[in-house]
């Protein structure tokens, strides 16, 4: 599960849980101390009045993104190793959907609820229990579901190659808009109306 | 605009350039030099003609037979169910996803065994598993299976049985040994009594 170290055998896959546990436990300290667990923040995103989740998970994704392929570059990684979800299109696009609706509805993510459930807060412990409650209607309604599920596979496809650009080329290009990005929030908070929360 | 954010970006949008500029680089797979020293050394890639013989008769979807000679001599004569991929088109990217794969033994043979250990050794070196030889290629073939060598009468019992697997084999791959030829009954062959012709004729009288 977590590479480069169990593929190549550099430590035991029996370590997969024990890694999985710790990384958990890291991400979760990680988004309660950046003020995630605050539903009135995520909902900020919305509102234009926070941007924090966009600039948080843009940096961790562009910051992940430039460590790696210099890692593949230098021979550390082996990036014909890592595993690629396999995409569809149906699925990413009606789950995005509703993933977003629920998001501005509820104030939470699904990591962003455990954390606040954990720290006390009741908002979050509901959200919790209604994404229970999705997650078990989902399955038990699955075969209704199962053609958008699968609807619109493209296979383990990466973005630049289905733009036709070098994978230096498609973070340099990701790197600049997502510091146009930053710029512009930072200038869209400015202008919103102060939230106090 | 706080400096800090400032050289952050500038920092990322560096490594950027860094990562659009810098050659491609090509880590190619090849198994470490020790390692493949070790398997050559090994005799474990080698699977015998009977082995080959039986996995055949036994109709075992686990092995692949990959005829390694060129295409007119796979058609003049190959084991059955095999397929030729000869040996300069072995690297051939339509080939790689019927050698380099999981599910299935592939067992190389040519004639001998030089062109067959040529193409276990190129695809070895690029890390593709399950390989193997079929040992002394299809001469050994036929010297065992198609025309198995009848054992001497003081061999152990265990080449005895040998020679009869391999007297059925040859009878399924229809080959042209002893086992295959009409032995002649030597009880239906005719006797021939020539009458005793007397050679002199009685002397007469004393």
């Amino acid at each position: 599960m977590i590479g480069p170290l169990i593929p190549q055998g550099i430590i035991g896959s029996e370590w997969s849980n024990v890694s999985g546990l710790l990384l958990g436990m890291a991400f979760g300290f990680v988004l309660e101390a950046s003020g995630f667990s605050s539903s009135r923040k995520l909902a900020g995103v919305f509102y234009g009045y926070d941007f924090v989740v966009l600039k948080v998970f843009f940096t961790g994704a562009i910051t992940a993104m430039v460590g790696l392929l210099y890692f593949s570059y230098l021979g550390w990684v082996d990036f014909s190793m890592i595993y690629i979800n396999p995409t569809f299109v149906t699925s990413a696009i009606t789950g995005g959907v509703i993933m977003g609706l629920g998001f501005i509805m509820g104030g939470f993510c699904p990591g962003t609820s455990f954390c606040g459930a954990a720290i006390g807060k009741i908002d979050a412990m509901i959200f919790t229990v209604g994404m229970f409650i999705g997650v078990f209607l989902f399955s038990e309604a699955f075969p209704w579901f199962e053609k958008i599920y699968y609807g619109g596979p493209v296979g383990n496809s990466l973005v630049n190659e289905v733009l036709g650009l070098s994978q230096g080329m498609f973070a340099l290009i990701l790197i600049v808009v997502a510091i146009g990005a930053f710029i512009f929030v930072t200038m869209v908070e400015k202008r919103a109306k102060k939230v106090d929360y | 605009m706080n400096k800090k954010y400032v050289i952050l970006a500038g920092l990322l949008i560096l490594l950027g350039i860094g990562l659009a500029v810098l050659p491609a680089q090509q880590h190619r797979k090849e198994i470490e030099p020790r390692q493949l020293m070790s398997e050559v050394m090994s005799q474990s890639r080698y699977l015998v003609t009977d082995a080959v013989a039986r996995a055949i008769i036994e109709k075992d979807p686990a092995y692949l037979y990959v005829d390694v000679r060129d295409a007119a001599q796979f058609s003049s004569f190959s084991l059955p169910g095999a397929i030729n991929i000869p040996l300069r088109e072995l690297l051939d990217p339509a080939n790689t996803s019927l050698l380099n794969q999981k599910v299935k033994n592939v067992v190389f043979f040519s004639n001998g065994d030089i062109t067959a250990e040529k193409a276990w050794l190129l695809c070895r070196r690029m890390e593709y598993e399950h390989l193997y030889v079929m040992q002394g290629g299809l001469n050994k073939w036929a010297e065992t299976i198609m025309k198995p060598p009848v054992p001497l009468a003081s061999a152990p019992s265990q080449d005895f049985d040998t020679y009869e697997f391999r007297k059925g084999a040859c009878a399924y791959f229809g080959g042209g040994g002893e086992a295959a030829q009409v032995q002649s009954n030597p009880a239906a062959q005719k006797v021939l009594v020539k009458p005793k012709k007397n050679s002199a004729p009685a002397a007469g009288g004393c």
